[in-house]
């Protein structure tokens, strides 16, 4: 439920942020200028979230890591 | 170009070479203009991990001189594959298959530094029962930028499984008449309200089809962005994940149960298939097209003895059932495919020459037409000479079912249409068959009123 909120969250977002993207470049876009946006949006937002989860996932093995030799030295 | 060498009129599209044949060998031209990227392509090793996984078609180097000189970095020649296959004639797996074959050759391209500048659905081809990309020269560089396959790869795979998903599975047609893939508009009006409510979906499809809506009307200028790798691995995975939980739900179609409805004995059922075996034995076919397949039972007696088999049915549930059974035994030999026989695949796209029609795709060397005859001439009223005169321009040989009218299964097409089919009788099929064909041998099938033929066509040797 809390991933659904946080998904359409996202997606008004996107909606928000293809009105509000800065148009300024160097070439003209042809017919598939949409798609060409909708990918970086896209994207950026599924970059982000697969970027939290390794970040996540390293701290993860990180604590658990560390909580081993722990273990090792309790039992010893 | 030296006389003999023919370029494939579907091979024109792409700068970076084409394919040509030359005195029955199939070749392709990879041009200087793609040097750097063909080279990457094997020193980095993308090109030994894809073909070893049995994703990327193997080639050879050779040293043949290239129809164009001026352009030519090499030539290669490709393994080939034995029946070319277009996306309109695939079952919804199929289909899935491919898609998700395309996303893991995109993301083993990330890791080798690489990245698919094509996606489209006619780069992929079934053999041995697998999906495989066809085109070698469909990588670049990896590049800090947006994938230019993207919309392709929506238009090509993901839109048209998501309308036999939500929607219905005719709707896969749509790709014959969208030859570069079906709209990211005309998806996303078809596509049912509830998938606007699902991330994913409303993003790659909703918002992607609103988003050139909105700057296709608009002449403006967007910044050369670059893209972190994690975001295009970020997208190849979302793909892949939205593509993996599609699924389609069975229904019941006319052909789908066939097998269950049939009047044939057990008995009669099982001399039919020792009957069509060694009719197999007469013909030693290399290569065999079961029209009117349903599910692929007298498919198999053929692929089973390790000939290429194409498996033709009209409806779309029988020939997915057919290729999951495939999936599920590992067949390398059968090809499943969609085909309605009385409007078979036209040739298409530029000068209508770049995708084949299934006549340009024979002949084979033998047809099975069983129980199907009686399908195209009374519930189609195509007259008996005219499906002789199809049957002898697709193969060599063919072993033909007669059904006549007082069978029960021909008293069903019968009940709600007047007879009008004087001339379909045992004798008139023999006449009009002997015309094209000679008829070796004939064998009643036992406990029925039907009749085996095994026929060999006078024109072809």
């Amino acid at each position: 439920m809390i991933q659904t909120k946080l998904f359409l969250r996202a997606i008004t977002l996107l909606i928000l942020s293809l009105f509000l993207l800065p148009l300024c470049g160097y070439s003209y876009i042809d017919l598939g200028s949409g798609s060409y946006i909708i990918q970086l949006l896209i994207a950026g937002f599924v970059g982000f979230s697969l970027s939290v989860r390794i970040f996540w996932k390293k701290i993860k093995t990180r604590f658990s890591k560390k909580a081993k030799p722990d273990k090792t030295l309790d039992a010893q | 170009m030296p006389s003999e060498s023919r370029t494939l009129p579907s091979s024109f599209r792409d700068p970076s070479g084409f394919l040509f044949d030359r005195e029955g060998g199939l070749y392709r031209q990879v041009n200087r203009i793609y040097k750097d990227h063909y080279d990457q392509l094997l020193s980095s090793g993308l090109y030994k991990a894809l073909t070893e996984r049995g994703l990327l078609v193997r080639h050879d180097e050779v040293d043949i001189s290239p129809p164009d000189p001026q352009l030519a970095y090499k030539v290669i020649k490709p393994q080939l594959v034995s029946f070319i296959s277009y996306p309109y004639e695939w079952c919804f797996t199929q289909l899935k298959e491919a898609a998700l074959a395309m996303l893991k050759i995109q993301k083993t391209a990330f890791d080798f530094g690489m990245s698919l500048k094509d996606a489209s659905a006619f780069n992929i081809q079934f053999v041995d029962g697998r999906p495989l990309l066809v085109d070698t020269l469909s990588f670049e560089k990896l590049r800090m930028k947006p994938w230019v396959a993207y919309r392709q790869f929506c238009q090509h795979f993901l839109n048209p499984l998501l309308l036999v998903a939500y929607k219905d599975f005719q709707l896969n047609q749509l790709s014959r008449i969208f030859i570069d893939g079906i709209p990211m508009s005309l998806t996303s009006r078809l596509l049912p309200f509830r998938t606007r409510l699902r991330p994913s979906l409303a993003s790659h499809v909703h918002l992607h089809a609103l988003s050139q809506k909105y700057f296709s009307t608009r002449t403006v200028r967007v910044r050369e962005r670059q893209v972190r790798p994690v975001s295009l691995a970020g997208l190849v995975e979302s793909l892949e994940s939205l593509v993996r939980r599609l699924s389609l739900r069975l229904k019941k179609t006319e052909w789908a149960h066939y097998y269950q409805e049939t009047n044939y004995t057990p008995e009669g059922f099982e001399w039919k298939k020792k009957t069509v075996e060694e009719f197999l034995d007469v013909m030693k076919p290399e290569t065999v097209w079961d029209l009117g397949a349903n599910t692929g039972v007298f498919s198999r007696l053929a692929s089973r003895r390790g000939i290429k088999t194409v498996a033709f049915d009209v409806d779309f549930i029988a020939v997915e059932l057919n290729y999951r059974d495939c999936l599920d035994q590992n067949e390398r030999n059968l090809l499943p495919l969609v085909m309605d026989l009385t409007n078979p695949t036209p040739a298409i796209g530029w000068e209508n020459r770049e995708r084949k029609s299934l006549l340009e795709r024979g002949p084979v060397d033998a047809a099975l037409a069983l129980a199907l005859v009686h399908h195209l001439a009374i519930s189609n009223n195509l007259p008996l000479p005219k499906i002789a005169e199809f049957l002898s321009r697709i193969c060599r040989w063919l072993v033909i079912e007669f059904v006549p009218k007082t069978d029960s299964q021909v008293q069903r097409l019968l009940a709600t249409r007047e007879d009008i089919f004087e001339h379909y009788t045992r004798s008139d099929f023999e006449e009009q068959f002997s015309r094209p064909f000679l008829i070796v041998k004939v064998a009643p099938i036992k406990g029925t009123e039907r009749t085996l033929y095994l026929m060999k066509n006078y024109r072809c040797p």
